[in-house]
């Protein structure tokens, strides 16, 4: 009888200990793209707000872009950093502005958890060299997992 | 002198004949009854009290008037001072609109990127500058200017410099 309750502390404490040594939630990093696509039209500036709406997400960076003109990084409000929505926006007074799809920033994010987060983006300008408004959308693509 | 039969002997009585004379003359004086008598004194009394009290109606509407200048004069010496108060931060409260104006350039009604957009090509066009224009508060409108206008646009909290 002694025995019999011996192994079932004994048990008990290993199942305890297993418990406590469960995992930390895991912490990834991923880059999501962001296009603009001005059609026809060249696209000298933009601003756009970004958010992830589900999941544990919080911006670490920001840069430009792939076109010339948007390849300096943008202009963001620092404290959006650690947080999960910013406001991001450039402009352009060269000659060479891009037109069609651009991607005009890359967005860095830590991802902690599991669960999947959900991205979402809202062009709130977009203009040409003489300052117009151009009928523009924009939109995203996760990069994958950074290095 | 007494006209009564009573016995008074300081005082002279008159003939007997002559009084009873005299009473046979106006005859008997009849009695006025207790009922009646009573019935008269609360008639008397119910109108003597009608005419020192004030009519019902009027006496509510007297208080109601009393009690609403009341109210109106602790109205006004509460609430006076208040508005007084109000109206002196309203004046020396700094006017929000002016600020966004200046910063919004284009006229949108909004600060965001054009506002530094428009600036910067004011700028490089070498365009007379306006006074206003100098957000960075260095004297000059340059650059750093177009990059504070800029940082406004995008600043979480949406707002001013």
């Amino acid at each position: 009888m002694r025995k019999l309750a011996f192994v079932a502390i004994v048990f008990m404490l290993g199942l305890a200990a297993a418990r406590g040594q469960e995992p930390a939630p895991a912490v990834r990093f991923e880059a999501v793209d962001v296009y603009v696509d001005s059609g026809d039209r060249p696209l000298a500036a933009y601003q756009f707000e970004f958010a992830a709406e589900t999941g544990e997400v919080k911006i670490v960076g920001i840069e430009g872009g792939d076109a010339p003109a948007f390849k300096a990084p943008p202009y963001y409000d620092p404290a959006a950093l650690q947080q999960h929505r910013v406001i991001v926006a450039a402009f352009n007074t060269d000659a060479d502005l891009p037109t069609g799809r651009t991607r005009v920033a890359k967005l860095h994010v830590m991802v902690a958890g599991d669960a999947e987060p959900q991205y979402a983006a809202q062009i709130e300008v977009a203009a040409d060299a003489d300052g117009q408004a151009v009928p523009a959308t924009i939109s995203l693509a996760e990069g994958g997992q950074d290095e | 002198m007494k006209l009564s039969g009573d016995n008074d002997s300081r005082e002279p009585d008159a003939p007997r004949k002559l009084v009873e004379e005299l009473r046979a003359l106006h005859g008997r004086v009849p009695g006025v009854p207790v009922e009646v008598d009573r019935a008269v004194l609360a008639m008397a009394r119910r109108r003597l009290r009608a005419r020192r009290r004030p009519v019902p109606a009027l006496r509510w509407a007297l208080a109601g008037a009393v009690a609403g200048a009341a109210a109106l004069l602790a109205v006004g010496i509460v609430l006076g001072p208040l508005e007084g108060l109000k109206e002196a931060r309203l004046a020396s409260a700094p006017p929000a609109a002016p600020k966004l104006l200046k910063e919004d350039l284009d006229g949108s009604g909004r600060v965001d990127i054009l506002d530094a957009f428009l600036l910067a090509r004011h700028i490089d066009a070498g365009s007379e500058p306006e006074g206003e224009w100098d957000f960075s508060g260095d004297g000059a409108v340059d650059r750093r200017d177009v990059d504070a206008l800029a940082q406004a646009a995008v600043r979480l909290d949406r707002g001013m410099l």
